[in-house]
């Protein structure tokens, strides 16, 4: 097989900007570009090798053609951070009274394109949250898991930019934009979504040319919802600003807001001066810079930060700080800072090193946090602000009961601050191939779990979830449970991974974007070794570091990197939604006995026989029950202690093995060293001669016994 | 506790003591529900596992991942094998349910009915034997169940369409809004503890005067051989208010042995790998949990009997059986 997925880069490249040069001559022609459609949310297995279908751009497609460009200067970055794209100067206060913000922001965008920008748009996320009709609560109600859909007014969240207008050269005021400002839907033609806006620009945006814009807007904090929002007096405020989208070679790559995806934008500097009550504290993206009481019972926290691509804070005067550098040879240090919720004092060293896990473990195996500061914040009971990851700073979560010997708060945080990595640094399209950073993120998540907090024990909650028991029988291992097979098992015939994230069925989406992900990249993990896919991976980190890689990206720096040519199995796990599940289908094993007719010799006549030689003849029958196709090891033991392992391509439907020896088998496995992790059916890969299936479920449904008889006497109480 | 308190409460226990078959017949009782549950489980277990190799670590302990295998395709009573079922979280599993107003698994409603019919079946012939603490014979005690089976049905049904009021409509109302309402703006998880805990001790309330009133309507159903289940709830609810301090305090002492049973069980509970030993110790929690449960009526019995009348006081005779025709012919005539 081909690799067909790993050869698309170049011709994605040359196809994205044909149709972002046909878009603008359509314009130019006075015709607008058709809006993109509602699409099948499954690409055609089998279809060209074409990522525009799966993953369109939105290219610009407005404007005079022939506009000039404003002013041409563009800011020299730090040495080890990428040239700015879009930088953010931005004021903003909070009255907590009102859960209200108002700001002020100036944004210095410089075309990083190959196209003009002949118009802007703009995320206004919190607009998700101002009625029911919003993209976002749509797609929650469908879960049915999370937001339901409703939202009591008291509850919502909106945006209201009221100034916006470009700043000349000279720094003074230029034309004003706000009466251009408009919604657009260009994904789901939900006319009620108002999450993303765009204007058209008096002068067109050349590449590399500079625009600079000067927005003021005002928020209602929602409640707290999709992690952001406010309860009690603990604020996180993330998505919050009039955000520029990200500019792509083809134009803009701005997308509506979507429940089951996250964001995207391009890198740049952020310089924010947020204004809060006196005592409260605050953490944010990058370092505070400053902190500046105004003597009216206010204080203004400045941070600022170089080469990241979004900015969140949070403040609550309930915050106790705590601060721990990390150190460790070859890998620069960094200050890690700790807000931490009162009642969990005496968790800090679990968060700590969980954070010092992941910035060793992914700096070691793909490449340094380059920046100075992490800031991990602990999130209020109640909030859902937990488990979220922002450039420099992320949520983690945890519990006024969190039982060591589990993986709570480590495994969120091992996660979270692992996005530092996948998403803060190498910023794949959070929105179309959610999958490049949760999924890698789980793959590598799950790794560093498994050779830090261990053991780990599962834990149930009883009594309105508050009181934990840990189940001291029940050990969770990486390949299984932090890679989520299970949920995968149950998900398998989900969306095709290559369809946009954001088209994803909600009720899926986890599984096809972490599990599915982590499994197959586990699974080549197991393949190829360690020592191969490391490198790969750390290629493509180093590659794409400041970047905005797309999935074809991915697989030729897999390919690259391994020097293996991938693709016969990266189109079957990103191309299709085929299901592995090989299965011991026969296995017996019987004297060897010959019946029938046969001439001694040539020309005798034929003599019937009956003979039963020494030994046994066993056969195998191996099946392969999914769509999916791998190579597999089939290992048969005999009852002499010997065993043959073979190797079966996996590609037919079934697969004989005989064999012919002087002992009887009594098991036969197929793929014995669990390479293939996809395998959504492990019990049948096996069968013994020796079953032991009764005495286990003896066992089990013993326990099971107990259960109900306590449950009996329970409900025996009410009469 | 009052001395008084102490002594009807070790009467309590004496009565189940001198009476150790109502413990192994309640007992023996729920193994005969579950049993052929676990026995229907028992084979899609097995069925599910089949030859495989699997089934070896599923014999010796957990694996997890046969587990959630076996899951992701049961249904049924297969749904419900969780691994809550494992030792002390089985008993939390069900204690939980119970706070929370979680219903039961629609797989275990046959099994549960049968079982909640079987016991108050069974709670008449229960209650008169500890209130006459005399031996009844088994003929005599099939005979008091059989009486009072029907009586005690209305009961069950009067006092269940209260429960389940509370459990269905009051449940959702107190903590889905009002107890919502309470920690809506609390951003620390041991302050919604607290609220949840004082949420579900006002909860809790409701359930066990419903409890207690049901408990002693039986108690007067029984021993004063009333048939007006209404009456019977009346009479239950009057001598709940007369004696409150007392009845009061059999709950607390009721409450707080359980209690205790629970917390020895979480010491010494078998794990997943325990084999038959483990089967033995969960099967001596589930007969302590009984006579903890036997003990509390018994109280409730010398209680009652203690204060309206004394001690062995039934209102209906043990029935006489005449005798055999052959013996009443050489009787003498009178």
């Amino acid at each position: 097989m081909g690799a067909v997925v790993p050869s698309l880069s170049p011709s994605l490249r040359t196809l994205t900007l044909a149709m972002a040069v046909v878009s603008l001559v359509c314009a130019a022609g006075g015709r607008l570009p058709t809006p993109l459609r509602a699409q099948s949310t499954a690409p055609t297995p089998g279809a060209p090798a074409s990522l525009s279908s799966a993953v369109p751009a939105q290219a610009e497609p407005e404007g005079p053609a022939t506009a000039a460009p404003q002013d041409s200067p563009r800011a020299d970055a730090p040495p080890g951070f990428p040239p700015p794209v879009a930088s953010y100067d931005i004021d903003a206060a909070l009255d907590p009274a009102a859960h209200r913000i108002t700001g002020r922001a100036r944004i210095t965008f410089t075309n990083p394109g190959q196209v003009p920008a002949y118009s802007l748009r703009l995320h206004l996320y919190w607009n998700a949250f101002s009625d029911t009709g919003s993209s976002w609560l749509r797609q929650a109600a469908l879960d049915g898991s999370g937001a339901d859909g409703t939202l009591e007014a008291r509850d919502a969240g909106w945006q209201q930019v009221t100034a916006l207008r470009l700043i000349n050269a000279d720094g003074s005021p230029g034309p004003d934009l706000l009466g251009g400002l408009r919604f657009i839907q260009p994904d789901d033609q939900n006319a009620d979504d108002r999450t993303l806006a765009a204007v058209d620009l008096p002068a067109a945006v050349a590449p590399g040319e500079t625009l600079r814009l000067e927005v003021e807007w005002t928020s209602q904090v929602p409640r707290t919802v999709s992690r952001t929002g406010v309860r009690g007096r603990d604020y996180f405020i993330a998505h919050w600003f009039p955000r520029l989208g990200r500019f792509g070679a083809a134009g803009w790559e701005a997308r509506q807001f979507f429940a089951n995806t996250e964001f995207a934008a391009d890198f740049g500097r952020y310089d924010v001066r947020l204004t809060v009550p006196d005592g409260w504290v605050v953490g944010a993206t990058g370092t505070e810079v400053s902190r500046t009481p105004d003597g009216r019972g206010a204080t203004t926290h400045r941070y600022a930060q170089e080469g990241v691509h979004d900015f969140a804070w949070t403040t609550s005067p309930h915050y106790v700080e705590h601060r721990r550098t990390f150190t460790h040879a070859g890998l620069p240090r960094v200050e890690m800072r700790l807000l931490l919720q009162p009642e969990h004092s005496g968790q800090e060293d679990r968060h700590f090193s969980a954070t010092a896990a992941a910035l060793r473990h992914y700096g070691e195996w793909f490449g340094p946090y380059p920046y100075p500061q992490l800031t991990i914040i602990d999130p209020a009971w109640g909030t859902g602000f937990g488990g979220m990851e922002y450039p420099t700073l992320f949520t983690a979560g945890t519990r006024w009961l969190a039982p060591r010997g589990t993986s709570e708060p480590e495994g969120v945080t091992v996660h979270e601050a692992g996005h530092q990595f996948w998403f803060g640094l190498v910023s794949s399209h959070e929105t179309d191939d959610a999958w490049m950073d949760e999924g890698l993120n789980t793959f590598s998540e799950a790794r560093v779990g498994s050779l830090t907090h261990q053991p780990d024990y599962r834990v149930e909650r009883f009594f309105g979830g508050f009181l934990p028991w840990q189940l001291r029988d029940v050990a969770l291992s990486r390949a299984t449970d932090y890679n989520g097979l299970d949920g995968y098992r149950r998900a398998g015939r989900g969306d095709i991974q290559a369809t946009p994230s954001f088209r994803y069925w909600p009720g899926t989406h986890v599984a096809t974007t972490y599990f599915k992900t982590a499994l197959w990249l586990h699974t080549l993990e197991r393949h190829l070794g360690w020592e191969r896919l490391q490198p790969a991976m750390q290629r493509y980190f180093t590659q794409w570091r400041f970047g905005h890689p797309r999935p074809a990206d991915f697989f030729a720096a897999l390919n690259a990197g391994t020097g293996e040519d991938l693709g016969w199995f990266l189109q079957q796990v990103y191309r299709t939604n085929a299901v592995f599940d090989y299965a011991i289908d026969t296995l017996g094993s019987e004297p060897v006995r010959t019946q029938g007719v046969r001439p001694a010799r040539l020309a005798d006549a034929p003599v019937a026989i009956d003979r039963t030689a020494d030994g046994y003849r066993t056969t195998l029958v191996v099946r392969r029950l999914g769509d999916g196709v791998f190579p597999v090891d089939v290992r048969v033991r005999f009852a002499d202690g010997s065993e043959v392992r073979e190797r079966w391509d996996g590609r037919g439907a079934w697969q004989l093995f005989q064999y012919d020896r002087p002992a009887r088998a009594v098991s036969a496995e197929v793929d014995p060293d669990r390479v293939l992790l996809l395998d959504v059916a492990r019990t049948n890969n096996s069968r013994t001669l020796d079953p032991r299936g009764p005495t286990a479920a003896t066992h089990w449904a013993r326990q099971w016994m107990v259960w109900v008889q306590d449950l009996l006497l329970q409900m025996a109480v009410l009469v | 506790m009052t001395r008084a308190l102490r002594e009807t409460w070790v009467e309590g226990w004496r009565r189940v003591w001198q009476a150790p078959s109502l413990v192994l017949l309640l007992w023996t009782a729920t193994l005969v529900v579950a049993a052929p549950a676990a026995w229907l489980l028992h084979g899609a277990l097995s069925a599910h596992l089949g030859d495989s190799l699997m089934a070896e670590t599923a014999a010796r302990g957990v694996n997890l991942d046969w587990w959630h295998e076996f899951l992701a395709q049961a249904s049924g009573l297969g749904a419900t094998f969780t691994p809550r079922i494992i030792g002390m979280a089985a008993v939390l599993d069900n204690l939980s349910r119970m706070a929370d107003a979680q219903p039961l698994p629609p797989a275990l409603m046959v099994v549960v009915g049968a079982w909640l019919l079987l016991q108050v079946c069974l709670m008449g012939g229960i209650v008169e034997r500890l209130a006459r603490q005399q031996p009844m014979g088994r003929v005599m005690f099939l005979w008091a169940c059989v009486r009072h089976a029907g009586r005690l049905v209305r009961l069950a049904l009067i006092t269940g369409a209260g429960y389940w009021v509370l459990f269905t409509q009051v449940h959702p109302w107190w903590f889905g809004e009002v107890y919502e309402a309470a920690v809506r703006d609390v951003t620390a998880e041991r302050v919604a503890f607290a609220w949840w805990l004082g949420a579900a001790l006002v909860f809790a309330v409701p359930v066990l005067l419903l409890g207690v009133v049901a408990d002693y309507a039986r108690v007067r159903a029984v021993v004063e051989d009333r048939r007006s289940m209404i009456g019977a709830l009346a009479a239950g609810a009057r001598f709940a208010m007369q004696a409150r301090g007392a009845v009061a305090g059999l709950v607390l002492a009721q409450l707080l042995t359980f209690a205790a049973w629970l917390a020895l069980y979480a010491l010494v509970a078998p794990g997943a790998s325990a084999g038959l030993w483990g089967l033995g110790v969960s099967q001596a929690y589930i007969i302590g949990r009984i006579a903890v449960r036997l003990g509390g009526v018994a109280a409730q019995v010398s209680l009652f009997q203690s204060r309206l009348a004394h001690a062995g006081y039934v209102a209906h005779p043990l029935p006489a059986w005449p005798e055999s025709a052959a013996a009443d012919a050489i009787l003498p005539k009178v």
